[in-house]
């Protein structure tokens, strides 16, 4: 069984769950050869599952939004500690506390099929 | 006073009969006759010869003895590098480099096979093979597939509990139409060392030969052989099309017969030509760094992390680079030796949780598993976590 592994700016990879490989999408690598036949021979469904979908927590997403300390204190000094509020206030709304994150299985990209149809 | 000079006398037909036959052998007259630089270099064999990887057995990177290969998985690294075993119906075994090496031809390991379940019965799809692939660009100076093929010699030295023939097989998958081509040898006598030789001949352009970092060939040395294998008929030294029965005939061996039987073997070389010339030795580094080219197992212990790349927007786990020593064959699988190895990291003790990220062509990128936002840095300080590289054939 495998599992596809998709990392931000990175391409895909594979990640097989009998021993723990990683494995590149490349033509040369004898694993990934075995991946493109194993799902040519079983199908999609039976072999290989979709990468983790995570969606981040509150203080994650929190923490991607808010302005750096020296853009906060800008603000502070050049409006109000009223505005500054009201701005932070605004993204802790966005992402409530009650977003604990979450982590899915998303599907399998399409590109699997695309170089398993290429196969002789 | 007279001074009187004598001299034997000369036999002038004889000196010129000197003059025809030199005192040289045969090989020697084809130096001497050779008219360029180029045409005695080709007659000598000079130079880096050897086509076949770790033919002395000296590189084990994956552990130098395992227990229990019995055909399931199969055609696995045992051992020694760049060597796999292949069987079906030949019992169980342990793989080991060994030290009992010919006397007095400079090689200093072996690889020992010992069967520790044996299977007497040779039934029809039984076989017990040794097996290593050859990358094609390793082998374009054969120019297989032009009319400018080259032939190859094989020679090895075997040492077998059991007599008989084997049978030593050359796969082509680089041709566009797997083609095959075999030729027996025999064991004469048990337990003692033997040295082997055969030349095969080349593969002219009836079938095109394609040159890139994939399986160009594969040699495959038979000790059983079920009917499966060796029902075919007709000449043997022939290149022909992939067929089952055409690939073992002659083989006689079952070297799985008892659990007396061990099997070692080393100074395989593979050379261009009809000649068979002493063996291509090499240093350890040289012989590690061909191997490295397909596998690489070395140690995390010292390794720094760059620094945590954060869950928001980033990677949420320490980062490392993993420098390479060599470029390898191609994009590599990577696998980890005590991937979660808990107390890996210092400072703070982290557990590792290793990945990877990507791949350089002499690095990859290692996600560690660490999130600790404590430290800018880390490093592993357990000796237990190894990262496993793998670009085999």
């Amino acid at each position: 069984m495998y599992k596809i592994i998709q990392r931000t700016g990175f391409p895909d990879q594979i990640y097989r769950k009998s021993d723990g490989a990683w494995i590149p999408k490349a033509s040369d690598n004898t694993d990934y050869q075995q991946f493109l036949q194993d799902v040519n021979e079983r199908g999609i469904s039976n072999t290989v599952e979709g990468p983790d979908v995570v969606t981040p927590d509150y203080k994650s997403q929190r923490m991607s939004e808010y302005p750096s300390i020296e853009d906060q204190l800008d603000k502070i000094y050049h409006t109000s500690l009223t505005a500054w509020k009201s701005e932070i206030k605004a993204i802790k709304d966005k992402y409530p506390k009650t977003n604990s994150g979450s982590t899915a299985v998303g599907s399998v990209p399409s590109w699997v099929q695309e170089e398993v149809d290429k196969l002789p | 006073m007279s001074i009187r000079i004598s001299q034997p006398a000369i036999n002038l037909r004889e000196k010129l009969t000197e003059v025809d036959t030199p005192p040289i052998g045969a090989h020697g007259s084809e130096l001497m006759n050779s008219s360029s630089v180029n045409e005695s270099f080709d007659l000598v064999k000079a130079g880096r010869k050897n086509i076949i990887i770790n033919g002395d057995m000296q590189i084990a990177q994956r552990g130098t003895s395992k227990t229990g290969f019995n055909g399931s998985p199969n055609w696995v690294f045992s051992t020694v590098d760049r060597w796999k075993l292949g069987m079906s119906g030949a019992g169980t075994w342990t793989s080991s480099q060994d030290t009992d090496v010919p006397v007095g031809q400079g090689f200093t390991k072996s690889w020992k096979l010992d069967c520790t379940t044996a299977d007497a019965a040779v039934d029809s799809g039984d076989y017990f093979l040794l097996e290593q692939r050859i990358e094609a660009n390793r082998m374009a100076h054969l120019c297989w597939g032009t009319a400018g093929a080259k032939p190859v010699t094989l020679s090895f030295w075997v040492k077998s509990a059991v007599t008989g023939d084997g049978n030593a097989m050359f796969v082509g998958d680089g041709f566009n139409t797997t083609r095959i081509i075999n030729q027996t040898f025999t064991i004469h006598n048990a337990n003692e060392w033997e040295f082997k030789t055969m030349s095969f001949l080349a593969h002219g352009p009836e079938n095109s030969f394609t040159v890139n970092t994939g399986t160009g060939m594969r040699l495959w040395i038979w000790f059983k052989a079920g009917a499966t294998w060796t029902a075919g008929q007709g000449t043997r030294n022939y290149w022909r099309n992939n067929a089952s029965n055409q690939q073992a005939p002659g083989t006689t061996i079952n070297i799985a017969s008892s659990t007396s039987n061990n099997l070692w073997i080393t100074g395989v070389q593979l050379e261009e030509g009809y000649n068979v010339t002493p063996f291509d030795y090499k240093s350890y580094d040289e012989e590690l760094r061909e191997c490295q080219r397909y596998f690489i197992r070395r140690f995390l212990l010292g390794q720094c992390s760059t620094g945590f790349s954060q869950s928001g927007g980033g990677y949420n786990s320490h980062l490392m680079n993993v420098p390479l020593p060599c470029q390898m064959r191609t994009q590599p699988t990577v696998t980890f030796e005590n991937a979660t190895q808990s107390g890996t990291f210092q400072p703070g003790g982290n557990a590792a949780n290793f990945g990877t990220l990507g791949l350089g062509p002499d690095f990859i990128s290692v996600t560690t598993g660490s999130t600790s936002t404590t430290w800018t840095t880390q490093v592993v300080s357990h000796s237990a976590p190894k990262i496993l590289v793998h670009a085999e054939l």
